[in-house]
């Protein structure tokens, strides 16, 4: 279906005083997969209940398949397909009756909704255990259930919300080839990740959350490259972090760290240099100083809250 | 100049119109049946009106008859009544527990028609009233309870169970549908329910209680409900003892369907 892309514009939603979205703006053209990429409490899930008429935005517009999520809500859920974080799953139901009853609800005709949870069930290795109830299931069974629940109808537009959180590395490649399949089919693809190891694998475009913001978007080889291939990590005295710090920003961009520890993307050899001569300056005296391959949070990090400290990740609903 | 919102082809919504909420409607609430129907509940429906037509029997039947009074036709309609609550209470439950595991959540962000989570939980219900009116009828009749008035007078008690079940169900449900889960929407349910049972002419008439408590008990909706019930088991049906409960049971619709379509809109 030509033009059922995602347009998102000036997205704002609060609760009460807490603000999870801020002026998020971004798209996805038809047929391709964005990767919202953010940390706990971003506001990856804020976005996709907005998109997918669960919540009303405060502000901003936003279209799925050209209609205006706020005005067009049906047309909007006609389009779409979401498998959200946490599965929404009638336990005591078998699988394959969870999957008739979602065809039933969207008026397949109870023979058409056999087959098509048949099919399915097939599709994601799930005949064997169709006849159990959900509640018997691992957890990699269910996100694979509630994934093929999604698809029990062709639909253009595909929500994923941390799909593969949880996985193992098995079910892991098996969501995305599926999610790489259905891309080929032409579906457009919102998904949310907190790995950068899954965007890269699958997104044409990432778009990065923080707090709320849009703090970064490209391909991710551009984000990759903005972070650059290595980090230098320097030791300081714990009580003069704040002061290298401040130091280092001078010149250099997105320097995290803490306690002592600080870390700066190294694309080149160069900034190695390039550090010791700024803490040589300020008369810090560094105590190590290393040049390796960023952590996936290393790189979480600087994409998402560039200067940031990195602290505990904020509590997590269930 | 006025604009038509382009609508989609005939047939094709899923959403709107009252052919999908009937379909969806019934999809749901056999699949709350299916639920419902475990080893567990048809025990529970089984053997609990026994338990509480011939206990209550047993513990104040004497001292009734003492009295003059035929203490299976006054209990009998009583313990109807309570299994009204115990239907509710459950589907408000059961409500709660779909909001917890995200089927709440389904049946808003796909195409389904708006009114049919509801429409499922009322029309599973009816089902319930009436193999719980079955059973207590039954349970009833062998410790001497008789429909003693006109077959139109039995259906009207049937009828009269049913709305006031289905008038309990939509505050449970608005209950369920703003509760943080299920065990929060049960004890939050249990009190009014105790409260408005016992203190109502469900075990014992209205005389029996204090002075002061008597005008409200025997005004209260509960005591309405069971006094129409009792009316419409006698050798006489009055209208006059029918209207009361009718009264109570639009009213408190209107607020609980009220409650619950707000809830609807807002739960997540
Ligand atoms: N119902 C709610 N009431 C109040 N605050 C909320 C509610 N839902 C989310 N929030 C807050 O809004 C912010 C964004 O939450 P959101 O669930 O969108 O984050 P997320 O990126 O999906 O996080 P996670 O990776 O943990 O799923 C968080 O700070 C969260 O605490
Ligand atoms: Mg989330």
């Amino acid at each position: 279906m030509p033009g059922a892309g995602i347009e998102v514009e000036g997205l704002r939603k609060r609760y009460g005083e807490k603000t999870a979205l801020e002026d998020v703006t971004f798209s996805v053209a038809p047929g391709t997969l964005l990767g919202l990429l953010g940390h706990n409490g971003a506001g990856k899930t804020t976005a996709i209940d907005c998109l997918t008429t669960l919540l009303r935005p405060d502000g901003g517009h936003a279209r799925v398949a050209g209609h205006d999520v706020v005005a067009e809500p049906e047309e909007v859920r006609r389009s779409i397909a979401l498998t959200g974080q946490f599965a929404a799953l009638d336990e005591v139901l078998t699988g394959r009756e969870n999957l008739v009853l979602f065809g039933r609800l969207l008026r397949l005709g109870s023979r058409n909704a056999a087959r098509r949870a048949d099919e399915l069930l097939e599709r994601f290795r799930l005949s064997d255990a169709g006849g159990r109830p959900v509640r018997e299931y691992s957890g990699g069974m269910r996100r694979r259930l509630d994934l093929a629940a999604g698809l029990v109808v062709d639909r253009p537009v595909l929500f994923l919300d941390e799909p593969t959180t949880g996985l193992d590395p098995r079910s892991r490649e098996e969501v995305w080839s599926v999610v790489e399949e259905l891309r080929q089919g032409g579906t457009t693809t919102l998904l949310t990740t907190q790995y950068l190891e899954e965007a890269d694998r699958l997104a044409d475009r990432v778009v990065v959350l923080g707090s709320g913001r849009v703090t970064a978007e490209g391909t991710p080889g551009e984000l990759k490259d903005r972070v650059g291939g290595r980090v230098c990590e320097v030791k300081v005295a714990p009580e003069r972090h704040e002061e290298a710090a401040a130091a280092l920003r001078r010149s250099l961009e997105e320097v995290s760290g803490q306690n002592g520890t600080l870390v700066v993307p190294a694309p080149r050899t160069s900034v190695v240099t390039q550090v010791l001569g700024l803490l040589e300056r300020e008369g810090v005296d560094p105590e190590n100083v290393t040049l390796r391959k960023p952590s996936l949070n290393e790189v979480f990090f600087a994409l998402t809250d560039p200067g940031a400290v990195p602290g505990p990740a904020e509590e997590s609903r269930t | 100049m006025t604009t038509t919102k382009e609508r989609p082809r005939a047939g094709a919504s899923t959403e709107h119109g009252a052919g999908n909420l009937a379909a969806q409607g019934l999809v749901l609430a056999a699949r709350n049946l299916r639920r419902g129907a475990n080893a567990q509940s048809v025990v529970v429906y089984a053997v609990f009106p026994l338990v509480f037509v011939f206990g209550f029997l047993m513990l104040f039947g004497r001292v009734f008859e003492e009295r003059g009074l035929d203490y299976a036709q006054f209990l009998t309609p009583a313990i109807v009544v309570q299994w009204m609550f115990t239907v509710a209470n459950t589907s408000g439950v059961a409500t709660a527990s779909d909001r917890e595991s995200g089927m709440l959540s389904r049946c808003r962000w796909m195409p389904v028609n708006r009114g049919a989570f509801v429409a499922g939980r009322l029309v599973s219900d009816v089902v319930w009233v009436l193999v719980a009116v079955v059973v207590i009828g039954a349970a009833g009749h062998l410790a001497g309870f008789r429909f003693q008035g006109p077959v139109l007078a039995v259906a009207g008690f049937v009828a009269l169970a049913v709305a006031f079940a289905l008038t309990l169900t939509a505050a449970t449900t608005a209950v369920g549908l703003v509760s943080a889960g299920p065990e929060a929407a049960s004890a939050t349910l249990n009190l009014p329910y105790l409260v408005l049972i016992l203190l109502s002419t469900a075990f014992v008439p209205a005389s029996a209680f204090p002075d002061w408590l008597e005008p409200a008990v025997r005004a209260s909706p509960v005591s309405s409900v069971i006094d129409a019930l009792r009316s419409l088991a006698s050798a006489s049906p009055s209208a006059g003892e029918v209207w009361p409960a009718l009264a109570w049971i639009a009213g408190l619709l209107a607020v609980g369907v009220w409650a619950a379509t707000k809830a609807f809109g807002r739960a997540r």
